[in-house]
């Protein structure tokens, strides 16, 4: 027989369910039957009897308890509240992970406007927030009337991540131009505007990544601004495939197909997104043919097939805006053409940012950078038709000529004047492809020969070949025995410049002279290397534009660049440095010299640092941290700006002795990030205890190495960190832990002196 | 099913799934663009549809743990991050009841914890609540997800909710 559950027996029905049964027994009924329920159900439990009677009056008084579910009661605390000591007014625009209000502030009696970006509820932890970090970063170092201004960020009460921007009155491109409806001229100068905005940030390898109407408000001024860059990113040295985040927050109308690919954010990128923009900025223009041009080259399918930079595009714009023919296709152009293209791209950008750097001015950066693209234009034609009457000349001697093996010297030579130009890191690409002991001699025979001849084409070609002798021997690092053909070198290019001076024997002897510079430096002489340093430079000003344009970006001439930045850095004299290190930083960085590059980026670092300007060395700490540039004294530099944010006196001194400790680099990149963290949110206290403590293991290894004066500012920042730990809970353990080894650091300073 | 637990792998792939999705719902700027949960259930759904689900309940089921712990991170978040400082007062219930409780977001922690032992007691309970709360499903969906009746549903609802409020006040 089943025997009926009894609503009494415990050990079947949970206590729960019991009391679930009271409950809905009860819940309807008058309290003062309530009594005699509880009397009959459960006389001897009188704990289950009050935690009825407690969650009856819970059911009374609960009201409206978690009826809102709590994403709705957190998005809803949002636009009613303020950010730090701005009011939010209005929802202005929701752009990526955040949303975009107008907000206000008083200060002394003055009433401020701003846009405020903030994080989404939910959103503001792990991925999102750091991206929504990198964008601030990548704000605070941008000064461009076509790009909106950062004015403040960090992180409120609440923990929301914010940013506060200069708030622009004005509208998207889209609605401006529905509403406005200007004529074309109109319509591709503010393009133009636009451009101009992207190529400042291409200068600055920064990538905006999404670029599309709504991105660009145009002012009633009619000034268009770029805004929201949360999908915008450095330049990453060689690949740039990034995380799915960027990809899932891309308008796919706009993003070029190797980014729907995910392939991340790229010059080409934008480029295409500018097409797009183009395309509908013209869409109610019937097309002219070379508009269709511009807009298949800025969108092709292949980037390899579009403009090469912003300012490529820039050139066309303007030919097209001056009803000028439009550049020739890369596709059928020479092969001189198309390299000179390659090249200039980063030399165009680099023009642009040098002009705006020193004239301060963005109108007269245009002009000038107009200028400049029309002067290596007519440059190139130039050097152009010299090339091919110098082939002719050339080939006609070789006609002459009574031997075989003298024609294909001659042509030999030809090709050697325009690859020495394209040296890659210490290598003569041409001279490396055969065995050296092959090359050294068929060179030594040839100059023997050239002996020989007379006149200033002897020079020429003794110069061209005990240069290509002494290189060939510095390669292979017999540095003594390439003394000999250099000074012959460096006669016969003598020779030859005062015979003819044109610019390809000013060529040679500055090929030359860097080759000096090589040598120089490799032997310790730094004075003679700056002094001939100077002088290339120097002589590199004075040839035509295109010439300057294929040595830009070797290692010859970009070792004179640092030497000189060497020298000042060493004269204490930083200020000339920053220009002439950024000029290496490109030209480097755009023929893949990546240790020159490296070498570049650490001294702008530091010269930037020097000249106390840290939003630009905090830049360029971000660049190197991209590239990941893996050199210590680079962690060092890049610690200090970073550090100089949240106190003014720096940690470390200013040329640390070489440290090759990969524990201590780790170290130094840690305390990096925790800097980079308590900027955003300053009073946190397990970042600042893991500061700490990380300040601590870095005193403990310099005193461990024998470096007390390196340890003391460490010391000194453990203890004030402690301090303030201290000061906030001085019962924790593990401050209390950390309390005590700082103490001993303090105690064993004296000692280690 | 209801009371079978969740395979943590599940759960961390709707985890980083929803994250995704809210992504991508925000980014779409629809006029009330929000983190409307059910929206984003409803897509993630969608997008996992060549999952090997049982079915658009089961994953409901999940989603709506993977919410409470979306949430309950970003609690934690925001608390770690004004240590220190002022607590904000959030309202729990909106504002809205005349006897309402008002909140230290903290103990939004504290339904989290209470919930935690409602799963012990009454492990369908709990879910409702997760569902409600932290999900934002509505009963129907509840009651489809856990395989009850929409009056269950609502049943388990009310007397959660009124032992919660016991045990976060006594």
């Amino acid at each position: 027989m089943t025997p009926s559950l009894p609503d009494s027996d415990a050990s079947v029905v949970s206590r729960i369910e019991r009391l679930e049964a009271l409950f809905w027994a009860a819940v309807n009924i008058a309290p003062g039957e309530r009594e005699k329920l509880l009397s009959v159900e459960c006389p001897d439990e009188p704990d289950l009897q009050r935690e009825l009677e407690r969650m009856l009056a819970a059911n009374q008084r609960a009201g409206a308890f978690l009826e809102i579910p709590l994403p709705e009661v957190l998005e809803s605390e949002l636009p009613r509240g303020s950010v730090a000591r701005w009011k939010l007014l209005e929802c202005v625009g929701e752009g990526g992970l955040g949303v975009v209000y107008r907000a206000e502030c008083m200060e002394d009696d003055v009433k401020l406007e701003a846009a405020v970006k903030i994080l989404r509820p939910g959103l503001d932890t792990g991925k999102f927030r750091e991206k929504f970090v990198k964008e601030r970063q990548i704000l605070a170092g941008l000064d461009h009337p076509g790009i909106v201004r950062l004015m403040d960020c960090g992180a409120d009460s609440y923990g929301r991540s914010f940013m506060i921007m200069e708030y622009i009155r004005g509208e998207p491109l889209n609605t401006y131009l529905k509403r406005v409806n200007p004529v074309v001229p109109q319509r591709l100068e503010l393009f133009r505007f636009v451009c101009e905005a992207v190529s400042y940030l291409h200068s600055r390898l920064i990538i905006h990544g999404d670029i599309k109407p709504a991105n660009v408000l145009v002012t009633p001024a009619g000034i268009p601004k770029l805004v929201d860059f949360g999908a915008s990113s450095l330049l990453a040295a060689n690949t740039m495939v990034r995380g799915e985040l960027t990809q899932l927050m891309l308008t796919p109308q706009y993003a070029s197909p190797e980014q729907m690919r995910g392939e991340g954010p790229s010059i080409p990128g934008d480029i295409y997104s500018l097409g797009r923009l183009l395309e509908e900025i013209l869409s109610s223009a019937p097309k002219r043919s070379d508009v269709r041009y511009i807009l298949e080259r800025a969108m092709a399918e292949r980037s390899a097939e579009r403009y090469l930079s912003v300012s490529d595009l820039l050139e066309d714009l303007r030919r097209l805006q001056e009803g000028l023919p439009l550049r020739a296709r890369p596709a059928t152009a020479a092969y001189v053409l198309r390299r000179f293209l390659r090249r200039n791209w980063a030399v165009a950008l680099l023009t642009t940012l040098l002009v705006m750097s020193l004239a301060g001015g963005w109108w007269r950066a245009e002009r000038a950078s107009r200028r400049a693209s029309v002067a290596a234009s007519e440059a190139l034609r130039q050097h152009q038709s010299a090339l091919a009457h110098e082939r002719r000349a050339l080939e006609n001697e070789a006609l002459a000529a009574s031997s075989a093996r003298e024609a294909a010297l001659n042509a030999a030579r030809l090709d050697a004047l325009v690859d020495d130009l394209i040296n890659d890191e210490g290598a003569d690409p041409n001279i490396v492809g055969q065995p050296n002991e092959v090359a050294e001699r068929s060179l030594r025979r040839a100059a023997a020969s050239l002996e020989t001849l007379s006149g200033p084409r002897r020079w020429r070609e003794l110069s061209i070949l005990w240069r290509r002798l002494a290189m060939l021997l510095a390669h292979r690092g017999e540095f003594t025995a390439a003394e000999a053909p250099l000074e012959k070198a460096q006669y016969a290019a003598t020779q030859w410049f005062r015979a003819q001076p044109t610019p390809a024997s000013q060529l040679n002897a500055l090929i030359v002279k860097l080759c000096q510079l090589r040598f120089a430096r490799q032997r310790g002489m730094t004075q003679t290397a700056y002094r001939l340093a100077r002088e290339a430079l120097a002589d590199f000003r004075r040839l035509p534009a295109v010439m300057q344009t294929e040595l830009n970006g070797t290692v010859w001439l970009e070792n004179a660049r640092l030497s000189i930045a060497r020298e000042l850095i060493d004269q204490n004299r930083p200020e000339l440095v920053p220009a002439l290190l950024t000029e290496v930083v490109w030209n480097s960085y755009s023929r893949k010299l990546t240790q020159t590059r490296d070498l570049a980026v650490t001294n702008l670092v530091w010269s930037f640092r020097r000249l106390n300007r840290l939003n630009d060395a905090r830049h360029w700490c971000g660049v190197a941290i991209e590239w990941q540039v893996a050199d210590l004294r680079m962690a060092q530099f890049c610690a200090e700006p970073l550090m100089a944010f949240t106190d003014r006196d720096p940690l470390f001194p200013v040329m640390p002795g070489a440290l090759s400790d990969e524990g201590l680099q780790s170290i130094l990149s840690r305390i990096n990030q925790l800097i980079q963290d308590l900027h955003e949110d300053p009073r946190s206290f397990p970042l600042n205890l893991t500061l700490g403590r990380d300040y601590a293991r870095l005193a403990e290894h310099y005193l461990a190495t024998g470096q007390p004066d390196l340890a003391r500012p460490a010391v000194r920042k453990a203890a004030d960190i402690r301090d303030t730990l201290i000061a906030g809970d001085s019962k924790s353990p593990v401050v209390l832990n950390f309390k005590r080894r700082v103490d001993a650091l303090e105690h064993q300073k004296p000692t280690a002196n | 099913m209801s009371s079978q637990p969740i395979p943590q792998a599940d759960v961390e792939n709707i985890y980083a799934e929803l994250r995704k999705l809210a992504a991508i719902h925000l980014s779409r700027r629809a006029p009330k663009a929000s983190l409307q949960p059910t929206a984003l259930v409803n897509e993630a759904w969608l997008r996992l549809a060549q999952h090997p689900w049982k079915s658009r309940s089961h994953f409901l089921a999940m989603a709506s743990t993977a919410m409470r712990n979306v949430l309950v991170d970003y609690v934690r978040s925001r608390l770690a991050a004004k240590r220190g400082g002022e607590w904000t007062r959030v309202s729990i219930d909106g504002g809205r009841g005349p006897e309402g409780m008002t909140f230290n977001l903290a103990q939004v922690l504290d339904v989290h914890e209470a919930l935690q032992r409602l799963t012990q007691l009454d492990a369908r309970k709990a879910r409702v609540v997760e569902m409600r709360f932290f999900a934002g499903m509505d009963f129907d969906e509840i009651a489809e997800a856990l395989n009850i009746s929409v009056v269950t549903a609502k049943r388990d609802w009310q007397f959660s909710r009124a032992w919660l409020y016991d045990s976060l006040t006594s």
